[in-house]
C-alpha cells in the first residue's frame, strides 16, 4: 500500500489516539465547558478520524505481513538461484567427463583404424556409389 | 461526487507493484552451441579405413550430440523443480 510507505506510521498512531482520546474525552469531560458545548462536534471529528486511522492501521498490519512475505519469497528465490547454479555446475562436470570420455574413445578407435588400415584396404575396395550413399545420409535431413 | 473521490482515493491507496523478480536459469554454456555436421567421405575414395575413420568420427559427434540432449533433459527437470520450489 503506496499511501502507507509514503506516509509514516507514527501518523496513524497519533491519528488513533487523537480519536480514542477525542471519543472518550467527550464523553468523561462534560464538566469541561468548551468540550460540553461541542460535545456532538467532537465527537463526529473523533469517529471520523478514528475510522481512519483504524482503516490505515489495518493497512500497516496488511503491508507489514505483505513485506514479510516478500522478504521470505525473495530469500527463497536467491536460495533457488544458488541450487540452479550449483545444478549447472554439476552438469558442466558431466558434459566436460563425458566431452573426454568420447575424446579418448575416438582417439584410440582412430589408432585401431591407423594399425589396421593396411590389411583393411588390401581386403576390401569401397565402390563410389557406397561413399555417395554414406554422404547423402549424412547430407539429407540435416539442419542447415 | 465527493464520495466518489474519497472512493477512488481509498482504493488508489492499495495499489501496489509485486517486488520480487524471478530470472530465467541460465543454462550450462556448453549446452548452447549447436551440433556440428556430421563429416563427409572425401569424394573418389575407395579406401576402407577412410571411410571406416569418417563413420567413427560420425559416431562420435552423435555420441557429444545424444549427451548435449540428455542434458538439456536433466537441465529442465532440475530447473524446473528448483522453480517450483519457490512458492
Amino acid at each position: 500500500m503506496w499511501i502507507v510507505n509514503f506516509i509514516p506510521d507514527f501518523i496513524f498512531h497519533i491519528l488513533l489516539m487523537a480519536g480514542l482520546l477525542g471519543l472518550a474525552g467527550s464523553f468523561v469531560l462534560d464538566s469541561v465547558p468548551f468540550i460540553s458545548t461541542n460535545a456532538k462536534a467532537i465527537q463526529l471529528a473523533s469517529a471520523v478520524v478514528l475510522a481512519i486511522a483504524l482503516f490505515f492501521e489495518g493497512a500497516i498490519s496488511d503491508n507489514d505481513a505483505w513485506q514479510a512475505r516478500v522478504k521470505a519469497l525473495e530469500l527463497k528465490v536467491a536460495k533457488a538461484e544458488t541450487e540452479s547454479a550449483e545444478a549447472n555446475g554439476k552438469l558442466s562436470k558431466q558434459l566436460a567427463a563425458k566431452d573426454k570420455e568420447i575424446a579418448l574413445a575416438q582417439a584410440e578407435l582412430k589408432n585401431r583404424i591407423k594399425q589396421g588400415a593396411a590389411a583393411m584396404d588390401a581386403v576390401c575396395k569401397i565402390p563410389t556409389d557406397v561413399v555417395d550413399i554414406l554422404n547423402d545420409a549424412a547430407k539429407k535431413g540435416a539442419t542447415k | 461526487m465527493k464520495s466518489l473521490i474519497a472512493i477512488l482515493a481509498l482504493s488508489l491507496s492499495a495499489c501496489v507493484s509485486v517486488p520480487v523478480e524471478r530470472k530465467f536459469p541460465k543454462p550450462p554454456d556448453e549446452l548452447m552451441s549447436a551440433c556440428a555436421e556430421l563429416q563427409t567421405i572425401p569424394a573418389g575414395t575407395t579406401q576402407l579405413s577412410v571411410v571406416v575413420e569418417t563413420v567413427v568420427a560420425n559416431y562420435g559427434q552423435y555420441q557429444w550430440c545424444q549427451t548435449k540432449t540428455n542434458t538439456w533433459v536433466d537441465w529442465y527437470n532440475k530447473q524446473k523443480d528448483i522453480f517450483e520450489s519457490v512458492k
